[in-house]
């Protein structure tokens, strides 16, 4: 089995076998991630798929100077928040709440109860959910997060700042 | 790493941290075979030569238009060549300004939501 480097080297070159094999392999990470940023099954499906879509159309202008999952998670980022953001126009509360509520079920049946962890996430707008989950569960750094999302380094730490303390509040209210 | 860095983080690992792995661990998909993920490749390469062909059709097809009714009013009528010309330099004029605008305004509310 071939190590990721020369697999991005190959995939750059046009190898299709290569970037395949690429996404495979980072198939569960991504899915998982978009998870956790859209809060719902179908939606984090639909994310997976556009992010490949952008792999193999931008595979060509990969620097291969970070890891190829950070490249995708960087990718599946920037279009939650840019459909985030298009979404706002349109009536966005009601379909939020009706997302939240059919991931609670699954959530609720897979793991015996409803946590207040992911609750007080999920109540984060995605622009402040992004750099939280890259930062804290993730590990990046809030320079490698200001380049990922295309934001300045001050903008991610006051996100990062407004996030943490409105997660604190929520899971503070729900002790309460 | 700052003092309240570390300190944010200890608490997110406690208190979110450990609930999220809970849930990657229930939410593990099956990632697809090699040969339907090469399928999905294959066909997502080829939509795209689709469609740069189909763009660059639609490019040479407006620019050939362009061409011959400027070659047209050059040979016919000099002041509606001229008059064209000035207002294509005012309609790009105009959408720069406007795209420029545009991106104050972002710019703008992107600060204020911060």
């Amino acid at each position: 089995m071939e190590d990721e480097p020369k697999l991005v080297q190959l995939a750059i070159r046009g190898d299709t076998g290569a970037l395949s094999e690429l996404l495979r392999r980072n198939y569960v990470f991504l899915y998982q991630y978009a998870l956790k940023l859209t809060m719902d099954r179908n939606r984090a499906e639909d994310i997976v798929q556009e992010t490949a879509l952008k792999a193999i159309e931008h595979i060509a202008l990969f620097q291969g100077g970070s890891k190829f999952s950070t490249w995708l998670i960087t990718i599946a980022s920037r279009l939650v928040i840019d459909k985030a953001r298009r979404s706002k126009r349109e009536r966005r509360w009601l379909t939020e709440e009706r997302y939240t509520r059919g991931f609670r079920f699954e959530v609720t049946s897979r793991l015996d109860e409803w946590p207040d962890a992911v609750e007080a996430l999920a109540g984060l707008p995605e622009h402040h959910r992004v750099p939280i989950l890259l930062k804290y569960y993730y590990g990046y750094s809030q320079e490698e997060i200001s380049e990922m999302l295309k934001v300045p380094t001050g903008t991610i730490k006051s996100r990062l700042h407004a996030g943490i303390r409105r997660l604190r509040e929520e899971l503070r209210g729900h002790e309460q | 790493m700052s003092n309240e860095d570390k300190r944010n983080q200890q608490w997110f690992d406690e208190r979110i941290g450990t609930t999220l792995r809970r849930l990657d661990e229930a939410f593990e998909p099956q990632a697809p075979e090699l040969q339907t993920m090469e399928v999905f490749v294959a066909e997502g390469k080829k939509a795209l030569r689709e469609k740069m062909r189909r763009d660059m059709l639609i490019f040479v097809l407006l620019a050939a238009i362009v061409v011959a009714v400027m070659a047209w009013t050059i040979n016919r009528n000099l002041a509606l060549f001229v008059a064209l010309q000035a207002l294509t330099a005012l309609s790009v004029a105009g959408w720069m300004a406007l795209h420029l605008l545009r991106l104050a305004w972002k710019g703008r509310t992107q600060w204020k939501r911060n």
